[in-house]
């Protein structure tokens, strides 16, 4: 289990390429981890094995479209394991389907967002929804 | 019926490729067609019948004629007996007589003949007077006749009715007596009646082989008919079986098609979202570095016809879910609606000053995706098109009619000319080029297509220069 604050679930290496510039332009200082599928997912997470090590991450990007396991999987998965239980996942995702939104926030995901290219320049969105849960988000970890 | 079907079967009526329309009228023709063969059994019963008639009418005929010719023997012979009796009682002038016969020869002269009827005239007279009334008698004696009395009936087809006895008289001689009925007789006893009975026994005969023979031919076309019902029913549900996988196989097609469409667009968009991507990032991190002016127009270019293709795909896209997606009817607050899909296009798209005037709208009942989805078309719509005024106005109204809810989005923009107003919801059809505003053709199709989905309606109006106004109307629902 790594100490990395962000967990960026994502199989396409373009995106990742652009959401990493991204939180860095940002000024986004936290480490982050990529993973490029479900599996890789649920081990950086320490649900796989079972052994749980280290702090979960403080934030989650998860791609939903990912061979293997996919993203609903890893976040069903997420929400039953005690440590995962309630750390912020965000959905990314190329499509806004309803049934897909509708299905995400059953699962247990926080928020759900569409990959998009707007004022907020490549990645932006993204950028911008770390820095709210980094630092305007407080989980039950971070309580006082 | 199976030769019938084999018959039919032979001629390939059945089988054969031929279709629905050919095969019922060649049924039909068939049927009203006559057949040499229908003849056979009538004419056979005409015959019948005639012979019958025929055979009756003789046998009528025959009865009557042996009755009348007994009769008339009967006659004849009393008669002969009669003058047998009579004459034998005056045998001295019976010899007197043929010894004046005798003198007379074979051709005797007339004044002598004379003498010798009158002489048997005075004879007979009396007792030949009231006897065998109807009747021309006529004796003769060696081949001349001594004596006659009436006259026969002249028609010939009498001859049957002649009787001749043959008087024996005394001294060996022998008269011959012949007997005719008189036309007054005949005209008496000879009833045409069998005559008018064969006529009409005739005629009967061939009303009854007319009747046959029609018969017959009804017979023979409901025959056909049932044969040709048999055959169309069966092609009937050969066409409803062949239908039925077709528009099968057409679904499943069509689905594979719908199918195959949505994932290819869905798959296009992130090599097109990369695209985009990495032109914005070349754009911010090499201007003025390995990047000149020209180099930034380029990219700029690439840009928009990245842009260009995006906006394609996702509109076809949503235009694809327009035909798919099942309705989901709900209460729709439109102005929250409004504004939330104000506030969408506003962050992919900030264009600066926006006058925007929302009145209160009334509730829609319909799936607010896709309404959601026509305010996003139509609020976008009035954004781009008034992207050239200096002060950006756009007003969204509503109101309750009678049967329906109507909403207007108005602008102060460019607006259109309204003899292409025809065209302004035709898929794919735009009345600005892409160089002046950007745009797919689709989306105002989308919108029709997704308001006629809800039963509504669609309407826009504009003036050059003026601005537009698009809206829909939606009918009065309740919730199920």
């Amino acid at each position: 289990m790594s100490a990395a604050a962000i967990l960026l679930v994502e199989d396409d290496r373009d995106e990742v390429d652009v959401a990493l510039r991204a939180l860095r332009r940002a000024g986004v200082a936290a480490p982050v981890e990529v993973v490029r599928d479900g599996v890789e997912a649920l081990e950086a997470l320490g649900i796989e094995d079972g052994a749980a090590s280290g702090p979960a991450p403080r934030v989650v990007f998860l791609d939903l479209k990912m061979p293997r396991v996919d993203g609903w999987e890893v976040l069903r998965r997420m929400r039953e394991h005690p440590r995962t239980a309630s750390v912020p996942v965000v959905v990314v995702s190329s499509s806004d389907r309803r049934e897909d939104i509708e299905r995400s926030y059953a699962l247990g995901a926080n928020s759900f967002l569409l990959k998009r290219l707007d004022r907020h320049g490549p990645g932006g969105y993204l950028a911008e929804a770390a820095r709210y849960w980094l630092e305007l988000n407080r989980t039950p970890r971070e309580g006082g | 019926m199976e030769g019938l079907e084999r018959a039919l079967g032979r001629r390939g009526l059945v089988n054969s490729g031929i279709g629905v329309r050919n095969l019922y009228n060649r049924f039909v023709s068939e049927a009203e067609s006559s057949d040499r063969r229908d003849l056979w059994l009538p004419v056979g019963v005409a015959l019948a019948a005639a012979l019958i008639a025929l055979a009756a009418w003789g046998l009528l005929v025959a009865e009557r004629r042996d009755h009348l010719l007994g009769s008339s023997r009967a006659t004849a012979s009393e008669l002969r007996d009669t003058l047998e009796a009579a004459l034998a009682e005056h045998a001295d002038t019976v010899a007197r007589l043929a010894a004046l016969r005798e003198g007379l020869g074979s051709e005797p002269e007339s004044g002598r003949l004379a003498a010798l009827q009158r002489e048997v005239g005075s004879l007979l007279d009396d007792l030949l007077r009231g006897r065998a009334r109807g009747y021309a008698l006529s004796l003769r004696w060696d081949g001349i006749e001594v004596y006659a009395r009436g006259t026969p009936s002249s028609d010939r087809w009498q001859r049957w009715w002649r009787v001749e006895e043959t008087l024996a008289l005394p001294g060996g001689l022998r008269w011959q007596l012949v007997q005719w009925p008189t036309a007054e007789l005949a005209s008496a006893r000879l009833t045409p009646i069998p005559h008018y009975l064969l006529a009409a026994g005739l005629l009967l005969s061939l009303v009854l082989a007319l009747l046959v023979y029609q018969l017959r031919v009804i017979a023979r076309q409901s025959r056909f008919l049932a044969a040709s019902n048999r055959a169309l029913e069966r092609r009937g549900a050969e066409l409803e079986t062949a239908v039925g996988e077709r528009t099968e196989a057409l679904q499943d097609a069509i689905s594979e098609l719908q199918a195959f469409n949505d994932s290819v667009s869905h798959d296009l968009r992130s090599p097109l979202g990369a695209i985009l991507n990495f032109t914005s990032i070349l754009e911010e991190d090499f201007r003025g570095r390995l990047l000149d002016e020209e180099g930034l127009a380029l990219l700029a270019r690439i840009r928009r016809s990245a842009t260009r293709a995006t906006a394609l795909l996702e509109d076809l896209l949503r235009l694809s879910r327009t035909r798919r997606a099942a309705l989901r009817f709900e209460r729709i607050d439109m102005n929250d609606l409004v504004e939330e899909t104000f506030a969408q296009l506003r962050a992919a798209q900030d264009d600066g000053e926006v006058d925007w005037v929302v009145a209160p709208l009334p509730d829609a009942v319909g799936d607010r995706t896709l309404l959601g989805d026509v305010l996003a078309n139509l609020l976008g719509n009035a954004l781009k098109y008034s992207r050239g005024c200096e002060k950006r106005c756009i007003r969204v109204s509503g109101r309750r009619d009678e049967d329906e809810c109507v909403y207007e989005v108005r602008d102060n923009g460019q607006g259109f000319d309204m003899r292409f107003a025809g065209k302004l919801f035709g898929l794919f059809e735009r009345l600005h080029s892409d160089g002046e505003i950007e745009g797919t053709g689709i989306g105002l199709a989308m919108v029709k297509r997704i308001v006629r989905r809800h039963g509504g309606r669609v309407f826009a109006e504009g003036e050059p220069g003026r601005g537009a106004c698009f809206g829909f109307a939606l009918p009065l629902r309740e919730l199920p």
